[in-house]
């Protein structure tokens, strides 16, 4: 009777803190993520920044998704080793919404934006062009890697009068140039001025007050190539898509079987975070090193496009076996 | 021992924070990054004490989560039968983390740029030494050991305790010794005596007259015409003054001058000289000639009275070279690039390779200036040196021995319209010395800006956008540095509770085993508060942005006030069991 209460009350419980905690992580992410996609083309002007931000909402959207997915799974597994229920409704509910939330809403989410009608397999148009005032700003010094330019009027395509600083010889760093041409480019943007060309990277004028600190910079690039690497297999084809997320969410609940792991929780929290840490750079280093590698040796290297999503299913799959052969379900609560 | 250990979470925090420096220290004496010998332990220690500070929040989070899920069960047996809130255990702690704020404050805001600064002071005189070394390696191979011998001995300011450079100046010295050809004795007569004594400073003409007729009395027509002449050019009208100086004249020609006397003589005749330039505002003559004298007649009193004179007129028109040489050796703040003039659709832009004070004032190095308008490039020039003085910066310098050397601004482009300045060689700065070490080489973006100190981005925060810097990044970077304390005691009182929430359900003692972990936690930790902090920094960046600096400052104390009270709030409710 006990038991069946149990299983009532994590029926009801756990979709809905799951649903709750999502909701509430996925709005602050994409809050945050939008705020810093408007400072980063804050210098473009306020009619231009709110058009840039509009027309990437949907992708900020797509983007913040599998992050908010994995940080209320994690929530929810904590909550779960804290307060343990029905076993199998632990094992069930979190995959299975997790599942849901990210291969369901992925799919929603992909048709907000332009061409999003166009479903899996077909590659999306671009959004909006950024102008030269998103890098450059007139009458102040822009930085780029070693350079300093400064720029007395930016119009669309032309600057004029440029000055150069750390260019030319010992004793001469400024450099003057009358008139420049700019050009935007996906990869840079490039100043062509009277025998010079200047080739700097696309970084926003304001974007070094968003960037983020240098020992997230791994942690972001891993975030941004999952998000591209769900974005190949969805193009690629829906069950693709599935099987990638299905990966995903069986590693994450994986890994939650360090919570409970020892006595000493906080150590269990630290390991199930630094397992999580380590699933999403593995992932990154077998698509990009590993595949990359075996696909010189290999004849039909299209066998191995799905490597990264198998070893992640493997690694999950032999956790979470371990988890529900070997470590008690009830760990917290002993004395 | 390990028991009180546990009782305390202080206990902990301390030996997290001394493996932490441990580690750091460890990790800097192989990341030496190829300075001078002499900056590698200064190095190692400033290079742990940033890293100690750049990750003093997350270890500290960690340490005190550890400590707070290590209390000991007892504790909490005893705590549960008396059913005391959470809070009142941690009641006691709560000054401690105040203090602990408190002196991470200090820390993070008045030493930690001062040890970055002097982690540029090490990187920037290592490249001035080698520079110095590269000349003087290349001075011996054309065969010019003056040269040598001058950039050997600044390399040696920098790098005091180089052995092997101390030879090579040794053998240099001793070499140069041997062959100089050797100079003949020269007798000197006591000439002291016969120095006129008195001074013409500050006499009025008639004085100076009655001095000279005195002079004349006593037979000394030197010093009577002297002062006699000197009445007569200040007052022309006193045709008295010019009869006396002929007439000591007459008497100084009628006689058969002895050796003393025509010392005397030439004496009188080069400080007459040297009058007359310093007269005709020719300071730099009247300055060597009076130079030139002092070595002669060191305690003569118009000597010393006109070489400081001619000193003070020539630092108003000129600097000495050696005096701007020695910032060479000295750190100082480097690559300043501005916008010096703003008017209409004029504008110049100075870039300054190095600026440091000494003794006799405030110095640049390579100093460039460009200054463009609608129509064109106007000018621009170069100049190796030039001294700072109240908002001016000469660039004229002249060595103080000698008048083939000197250094003038050197034109790379459109002349004409410098020498048509009333002061070609003054370069008027607009931006205040206090100002000037802000404006680092256009680079305005936090990276740069964290070697100053609090104070002076404050300071600068006004008026850096009049020279070509981005406001934004400068309130940025304040609002940045006032975000690590308050993160700081948040994170720590968060991190009691996240301690306690996870607290350890051992049997007995904690296993030593489980300190093999413990390096896990400030990994863990490093990533969490570094999103912490970034979160908030997208927000007040944002806040910044749009609403503008004071009003982010409001948002930004709201914020921390919230954050506060939602971790107190947290912290209170955790039960005891």
């Amino acid at each position: 009777m006990v038991v069946l209460s149990e299983t009532v009350k994590d029926i009801l419980r756990l979709p809905i803190l799951f649903l709750f905690v999502f909701i509430l992580v996925f709005i602050l992410f994409f809050a945050l993520s939008v705020l810093a996609l408007w400072g980063g083309v804050y210098s473009e002007g306020r009619e231009a920044a709110l058009q840039a931000v509009e027309a990437n909402i949907p992708e900020t959207l797509v983007q913040v998704l599998p992050a908010a997915v994995f940080v209320s799974l994690f929530i929810l597994l904590v909550r779960i080793a804290a307060k343990p229920g029905s076993r199998f409704l632990s094992l069930l509910i979190p995959l299975a919404g997790a599942f849901v939330l990210l291969a369901f809403g992925y799919q929603i989410l992909q048709r907000l934006g332009p061409g999003g009608e166009a479903g899996p397999g077909v590659a999306r148009p671009g959004v909006v062009e950024p102008s030269s005032r998103r890098y450059l700003v007139p009458g102040v010094f822009n930085t780029t890697e070693s350079k300093v330019i400064y720029i007395e009027e930016i119009d669309e395509s032309t600057v004029s009068p440029v000055v150069l600083a750390e260019g030319g010889s010992a004793d001469q760093k400024l450099l003057y140039f009358p008139q420049g041409r700019v050009s935007v480019g996906d990869d840079s943007v490039v100043v062509r001025m009277a025998g010079y060309t200047l080739e700097i990277d696309p970084d926003p004028v304001f974007g070094g007050m968003f960037a983020e600190d240098p020992v997230l910079r791994r942690f972001f690039a891993d975030l941004d190539f999952l998000k591209r690497e769900l974005q190949r297999a969805f193009r690629h084809s829906l069950p693709a898509f599935y099987f990638a997320v299905l990966a995903l969410v069986i590693a994450c609940y994986g890994s939650g079987m360090f919570l409970r792991l020892s006595r000493w929780h906080l150590l269990n929290v630290t390991l199930a975070l630094l397992a999580l840490r380590g699933l999403l750079a593995l992932f990154r280093f077998v698509s990009e090193g590993v595949v990359f590698e075996l696909d010189k040796v290999l004849k039909n290297p299209q066998t191995l496009q799905f490597l990264p999503e198998v070893a992640l299913l493997v690694i999950g799959g032999l956790l979470l076996l371990l988890d529900l052969l070997f470590v008690p379900f009830q760990r917290w609560e002993e004395e | 021992m390990r028991r009180r250990m546990v009782q305390n979470p202080f206990s902990i925090l301390f030996l997290f924070y001394l493996f932490a420096f441990g580690v750091f220290f460890f990790y800097s004496i192989f990341a030496f990054p190829g300075y001078l010998a002499t900056f590698q332990w200064p190095f190692v220690w400033t290079n742990s004490f940033l890293l100690f500070m750049r990750y003093c929040i997350p270890v500290t989070v960690a340490a005190v989560a550890v400590a707070y899920s290590l209390l000991p069960t007892a504790e909490t047996v005893r705590m549960r039968a008396s059913r005391q809130p959470f809070a009142r255990l941690v009641s006691s702690h709560l000054t401690t983390f105040i203090a602990l704020t408190v002196l991470y404050t200090v820390l993070v805001l008045g030493l930690y740029p001062l040890a970055l600064r002097n982690m540029e002071r090490f990187d920037s005189l290592t490249l001035e030494a080698r520079t110095f070394l590269g000349k003087a390696e290349a001075a011996l191979t054309e065969e010019d050991p003056d040269t040598a011998l001058l950039n050997y001995q600044r390399y040696l300011a920098i790098d005091h305790d180089n052995r092997k450079v101390m030879e090579l100046v040794s053998d240099l010295q001793m070499e140069m010794i041997a062959n100089r050809p050797e100079s003949q004795p020269e007798d000197r007569e006591d000439l002291d005596s016969m120095r006129i004594k008195d001074l013409a400073e500050g006499k009025e003409p008639y004085e100076l007259l009655e001095m000279a007729e005195i002079y004349y009395e006593r037979e000394d027509y030197f010093s009577a015409h002297y002062y006699a002449d000197l009445a007569y050019q200040l007052d022309p009208n006193r045709r008295d003054a010019r009869r006396l100086a002929a007439r000591a004249q007459e008497m100084i020609a009628s006689k058969d001058l002895s050796s003393l006397e025509m010392e005397e003589k030439r004496l009188y005749e080069r400080k007459r000289e040297g009058y007359e330039h310093f007269t005709n505002e020719e300071y730099f003559k009247a300055y060597r000639v009076f130079r030139e004298l002092q070595e002669g007649y060191p305690r003569d009193p118009d000597v010393i009275s006109y070489l400081s004179k001619s000193e003070e007129q020539l630092s108003r028109d000129t600097f000495f070279l050696d005096e701007a040489e020695q910032i060479d050796t000295l750190p100082g703040s480097r690559e300043l690039l501005f916008v010096n003039y703003r008017e209409g659709d004029e504008r110049e832009i100075v870039f300054i390779g190095k600026l440091a004070g000494i003794e006799a004032g405030v110095f640049g190095k390579d100093v460039e200036v460009l200054r463009f308008s609608a129509q064109g490039l106007l000018y621009h020039y170069y100049a190796p040196y030039g001294k700072l003085r109240d908002g001016i910066l000469n660039l004229h310098g002249v060595d103080r021995l000698t008048a083939e050397r000197e250094t003038l601004p050197r034109y790379l482009s459109g002349a004409t319209r410098l020498r048509r300045e009333r002061l070609p060689y003054m370069l008027s700065v607009e931006p205040t010395l206090e100002l000037l070490p802000t404006l680092k080489g256009g680079k305005a973006a936090s990276a740069s800006a964290e070697s100053l100190g609090f104070f002076a981005l404050w300071q600068a925060r006004r008026q850096i956008g009049s020279y070509g810097y981005l406001e934004s990044y400068i309130s940025g970077e304040i609002l940045r540095r006032l975000l690590l304390p308050f993160s700081f005691l948040v994170l720590c009182l968060l991190s009691v509770a996240i301690g306690w929430r996870f607290q350890a359900r051992l049997l007995g003692r904690p296993h030593w085993v489980l300190f093999v972990f413990m390096p896990l936690f400030p990994i863990v930790a490093i990533l969490l508060t570094a999103l912490y902090l970034h979160a908030q920094r997208i927000l007040l960046g944002f806040a910044l942005l749009r609403l503008g600096f004071s009003i982010s400052l409001v948002v930004f104390l709201v914020l921390q006030g919230l954050l506060l009270l939602f971790t107190m709030i947290i912290l209170a409710g955790q039960r005891a069991d």
